[in-house]
């Protein structure tokens, strides 16, 4: 019943009825397809790559039933490295954590604890994933003393993660002292990270052991996107 | 009552019923297998429920069968639908070549989202 309603409203835009008229345009070339088939949602992913703008991708994803999250992470990937979309609204339009992942990989922000919020914040089960790549890119930048001990300081999202950057970044010779953490746990996290990188420079190199996740990390950007929107955006 | 049957003046009509009797559940099982289709695109859906039900334990097969669909839109389709039940479980080396059978727009996402089920376990 849910496949046929959605297979004639289908046949509505592909006919020029629909609400949105460019969507009749990107959803032709799947007419040949059996009406509520895997092919056609299928079909309507590979054809939202030529949408133009958010609302021609939200127009034609809708139709895409259980495709339509990939549908517009589909669409979000070809645009994720660009600021128009903003990555604020990428995020919005993103419906799966793959997807939000792919955007703070690409708009990372300098500052640690911003992006790190924002993986917890944003990517779900990749948190620990996106965290990883932010503080890799973190401890290639040499962060000073200061920065060290504003981080130890600042406590918040995924802790221990965060405590592993802080032992890395000094034992790939920053400043600082793992003692720094109140917290015993995270100062004995910190402590055998900085052991680890201190016998593993390549860790501290860029050019080092790629990270591991769905995405290259991407480079820092000189001009942070300093937030992803307030609590409840998603 | 065969000798009847051959030495009958209606010899040709009995063989032929015979025939007919003979090859119909031949023909059945033989539709049933998606090479006997004869309309390209009804063998490629076919086949695309074929792929849908090998196990995750057998990625290679499911990259020899998507294979062998001509249509590209329903042989990602058949290698989507297989990666979202078994992805997670699939072993990650021998599902990757899954990747390559998609549509060149889409492969890059596939071997993504088949990372990013490996980072989730």
């Amino acid at each position: 019943m849910r496949a046929t309603a959605r297979s004639g409203a289908l046949a509505a835009l592909i006919a020029g009825c629909g609400a949105e008229p460019p969507v009749p345009r990107l959803a032709e070339p799947c007419a040949a397809y059996p009406e509520g088939s895997d092919a056609l949602a299928y079909c309507l992913v590979t054809q939202v790559h030529r949408a133009a703008t958010v609302a021609e991708v939200e127009a034609l994803c809708a139709h895409a039933g259980d495709h339509e999250a990939a549908c517009r992470t589909a669409w979000v990937g070809d645009h994720a490295r660009g600021d128009d979309p903003s990555p604020e609204a990428l995020l919005r339009l993103c419906a799966e954590d793959v997807c939000r992942f792919d955007v703070l990989e690409a708009h990372p922000s300098a500052d640690l604890l911003v992006q790190v919020e924002a993986c917890a914040r944003w990517t779900g089960a990749l948190a620990p994933d996106c965290v990883g790549h932010a503080a890799q890119r973190w401890v290639r930048a040499r962060p000073s003393a200061a920065e060290i001990g504003r981080v130890v300081a600042a406590g918040g999202a995924e802790p221990a993660l965060v405590a592993v950057a802080v032992g890395q970044a000094l034992g790939c010779g920053g400043e600082g002292d793992c003692a720094g953490y109140a917290d015993p746990r995270l100062a004995r996290e910190c402590d055998v990270a900085r052991r680890q990188a201190a016998a593993t420079p390549s860790v501290c190199r860029v050019g080092g052991p790629p990270a591991l996740g769905p995405s290259a990390a991407a480079g820092v950007r000189s001009d942070p996107v300093p937030g992803y929107g307030g609590p409840g955006d998603r | 009552m065969l000798r009847t049957l051959l030495h009958s003046r209606r010899r040709g009509w009995w063989l032929g019923l015979l025939a007919v009797g003979v090859s119909l559940p031949l023909g059945v099982r033989l539709a049933g297998d998606c090479e006997w289709r004869w309309w390209r695109f009804g063998r490629d859906l076919c086949l695309a429920e074929r792929v849908a039900g090998i196990p995750a334990d057998r990625p290679q097969d499911a990259v020899a069968l998507a294979g062998t669909i001509e249509d590209d839109i329903v042989r990602g389709a058949a290698v989507d639908r297989w990666l979202r039940a078994h992805r997670a479980s699939a072993a990650l080396p021998a599902a990757r070549p899954l990747c390559d059978l998609v549509p060149p727009s889409e492969r890059q996402a596939c071997g993504r989202r088949l990372e990013a089920a490996h980072l989730q376990r």
